[in-house]
């Protein structure tokens, strides 16, 4: 798993690469954090190199969606592959997530 | 110093020291001569002695004879005659009476001399012959009773020179009655003398005490430098009691003949051997730089050699892969430290690519273009979808900028694992075996040969493609393999390779005892291929921790990859699976996981069993709303999303869950 933060003054483009799963989230909290503290602006979630996704990195995705909107922030999630689409359609986030 | 100057410097040691070697050799040998000849004159100094001394035993007897009386002229003559013919060495024997002797007589002598052979007798004296003046009548009385030994000299009478012994024979009174004399000639002087000589080459003479020379053994006419020079070894003696020196001479030529044998045979052996230890060392010295030279050549290509090789056996990867659905073996072993045979093989999700070649020659260069047709197979084949394309491919390279004319057998295959699906291009190669446990022949691949690699970049390859059943088995070979020979001579051959395919041994084992101790006269490169008939099932047990699931999921995806499952359904399996494992590792308090993959009839079975609390997922109601779930309730959703069938049982105190995915799409 990695992280690219592009900022910019519309939109802060995160750009998710490799697998987002158990191993990931428990590993990666640091990482995972810093982007979380960009929760109160409007950010693109890039998922073109999203290979995978759990439930663990589906509650990464809540958690992000309860601070932007605690903190005033917006998130779009864009590029989703079909193995991750299909994760997020599964589990309904279709429904409660901007996915482009 | 310089190693090639030791040999001249020691020559030149060695040619000095035989040259004082002659030198010393010859001063020894000449003193040895001297020595001889001073010995030999002393013994003949001593027999002389012998014949001269008869003369003071006749001179006794005579008087014994005359007994100081005035005896008969005529018996005394007769006296003197006898005296000759018992005395060979005397040359006269002779009684001088003193002036008026005899009545009438100034002079009156008898004597007997010798001419030639016989002996004459007679009496002489008168005024011609005054022998009152003569040395020996004076010596004798001079001398006292001792005699005398005259000087040698000439005697008008005589022809050759004599010396001779002479006493006086006195009455009581002291009054003289005679003189009586023995002369002898100088030349048997000689010729006694001369018998003593050691050998022929020595040259005898006789000097007087003045130094005049008497006799020589020299013909007269010839040089007499001998005696004098300096080219010649001498030996004096002095003759008691005559005043007569003897002399021995010996040409210094005669010497170093002498010593010829005795050290010019060694110093010519010496030279030639000098000589030839020369050349020798020359020759060592010669070689031993071509050696050092070699050696170092030779040790740089061993080491070059070396290292090619481990570059090589590095390109070439770990030559085994052994899962549920596949076991593949390859081997390569090089004839010399590199060859030209090559292989390799990558997997990509389910599906096998494999090359196997033989580059045409041997050594370094084969080496080369077996890398370069190697590492081709690995940067294009990752983008390639067919055999055939990547045939191309490889080849239009090849092709390019092969000015040594190279060229490569190759065998390029793609197996799709789970449905066996085997597509294959031939460049050249030797067919492969396919064996089929169930029908029991095994039959080599029907064939497009194509062209090899490396000849013609716009060659169009054609693909071929045929199914390899469950349990079948590909067996492909380079020519090291078939040509293989026993210690007979004996090649192995296609058919007895067939044989070995059909025993079902190791062929590579089975190929190195048909070889026995003979060398390989080429590459060996085997590599076969069999989709094993039955997945098998497979077992892992882990600690209950997060960093173990890397290790599950790993393993689910191997086994979902064997068992053919398709790559997005088998993602969503892995989902599955993990959201599983980690309610496990998140609220069971387990403290390990069993996971257990199967395939049942056409479905993927993972069953995962914890020994922690009781938790039944099939009974977990999950709430409608997606943001009031659960993080775990999402994680329930998710699996019984995915998979087509979910167990659970709990048997001695284990949560058993199975989930089942079918592979069927």
């Amino acid at each position: 798993m990695k992280i690219n933060i592009v900022p910019n003054d519309q939109e802060t483009r995160v750009c998710l690469i490799g697998e987002l799963d158990t191993t990931a989230t428990t590993n990666q909290v640091e990482e995972l954090n810093s982007v979380l503290a960009l929760a109160d602006k409007a950010l693109e979630i890039d998922c073109t190199e999203l290979e995978y996704i759990s439930s663990a990195g589906l509650r990464f995705f809540m958690q992000l969606k309860r601070e932007s909107e605690a903190k005033g922030g917006r998130i779009r999630i864009t590029h989703l592959n079909e193995d991750v689409n299909d994760i997020f359609r599964m589990s309904g986030f279709q429904n409660i997530f901007t996915i482009e | 110093m310089r190693f090639k100057h030791i040999h001249i410097i020691a020559a030149l040691f060695l040619i000095v020291g035989m040259c004082i070697q002659c030198v010393v050799a010859y001063q020894r040998a000449a003193e040895r001569v001297q020595e001889r000849m001073g010995l030999e004159m002393q013994v003949a100094q001593e027999k002389l002695l012998f014949e001269l001394y008869d003369a003071y035993d006749v001179e006794r007897q005579l008087k014994e004879f005359m007994r100081d009386e005035m005896t008969d002229p005529t018996e005394l003559l007769e006296k003197t005659h006898s005296i000759l013919k018992l005395h060979p060495q005397f040359f006269t024997c002779y009684i001088a009476y003193p002036p008026y002797a005899f009545p009438g007589k100034k002079w009156y002598a008898l004597n007997s001399y010798r001419s030639g052979d016989t002996i004459i007798s007679a009496t002489f004296g008168d005024p011609k012959h005054d022998y009152f003046q003569r040395e020996w009548w004076l010596g004798a009385q001079e001398n006292g009773r001792n005699g005398y030994w005259s000087q040698p000299y000439h005697d008008e009478a005589y022809t050759e020179p004599i010396f001779t012994y002479s006493n006086d024979f006195r009455d009581k009174e002291g009054n003289l009655i005679c003189i009586f004399g023995i002369d002898f000639s100088v030349s048997w002087l000689q010729r006694t003398l001369e018998k003593y000589k050691p050998f022929d080459e020595v040259v005898f003479a006789l000097y007087s005490s003045n130094g005049t020379l008497l006799a020589t053994s020299i013909p007269t006419n010839s040089d007499l430098s001998l005696l004098t020079g300096n080219h010649a070894v001498r030996s004096l003696q002095s003759i008691r009691p005559i005043d007569i020196n003897m002399m021995m001479a010996v040409p210094k030529t005669y010497i170093w003949k002498s010593i010829q044998v005795g050290i010019l045979v060694p110093l010519a052996v010496f030279v030639l051997g000098i000589v030839i230890v020369a050349l020798l060392l020359r020759r060592m010295a010669r070689d031993e730089k071509e050696n050092a030279r070699l050696g170092l050549q030779q040790g740089v290509m061993a080491k070059e050699l070396q290292i090619a090789h481990n570059i090589q056996m590095g390109i070439l990867k770990e030559g085994e892969v052994r899962d549920e659905c596949l076991e593949l073996n390859a081997t390569l072993i090089p004839m010399r430290e590199v060859g030209g045979d090559l292989y390799d093989f990558h997997r990509e999700g389910d599906t096998l690519w494999f090359i196997i070649g033989d580059v045409s020659g041997k050594g370094i260069p084969a080496a080369m273009f077996m890398s370069a047709t190697v590492n081709l197979f690995r940067a294009i084949g990752r983008q390639s979808h067919s055999p055939g394309q990547l045939m191309e491919e490889m080849n239009v390279v090849l092709s390019e900028n092969n000015p040594s004319l190279m060229f490569v057998t190759a065998f390029i295959g793609r197996l799709h694992i789970p449905s066996g699906e085997l597509l294959y291009c031939n460049a050249g190669h030797l067919p492969p075996i396919i064996y089929s446990p169930v029908t029991g022949n095994p039959s080599p691949l029907t064939l497009n040969p194509n062209i090899p690699l490396g000849y013609d970049g716009s060659y169009s390859f054609v693909e071929q493609g045929c199914m390899l059943g469950e349990g079948e088995l590909l067996v492909l070979y380079t020519d090291g393999v078939t040509e293989a020979r026993n210690r007979q001579r004996e090649m192995l051959g296609l058919g007895r390779l067939s044989e070995l395919v059909k025993s079902g041994r190791d062929l590579l084992a089975a190929v190195k005892q048909y070889m026995g101790e003979a060398e390989p006269t080429d590459d060996i490169t085997l590599l076969t291929i069999r989709k094993r008939s039955k997945v098998q099932p497979k077992t892992l047990r882990v600690a209950n921790r997060d960093d173990q699931w890397p290790v599950l999921k790993r393993a689910v995806h191997e086994y979902g990859v064997c068992v053919g499952m398709e790559r997005r359904t088998l993602q969503k399996l892995e989902v599955a699976t993990e959201e599983a494992v980690v309610n496990i590792l998140h609220y069971s308090g387990a403290a390990e996981i069993e996971m257990a993959l199967s395939r049942q009839d056409s479905a993927f079975c993972i069953q995962l069993s914890d020994d922690g609390r009781a938790f039944d997922p099939t009974a977990y109601q999950t709430k409608a709303k997606v943001e009031e779930r659960q993080i775990g309730g999402l994680g329930i959703s998710l699996i019984r999303q995915i998979v087509d069938e979910l167990h659970y049982t709990r048997e001695n105190d284990k949560n058993i869950l199975t989930l089942v995915k079918s592979l069927t799409r």
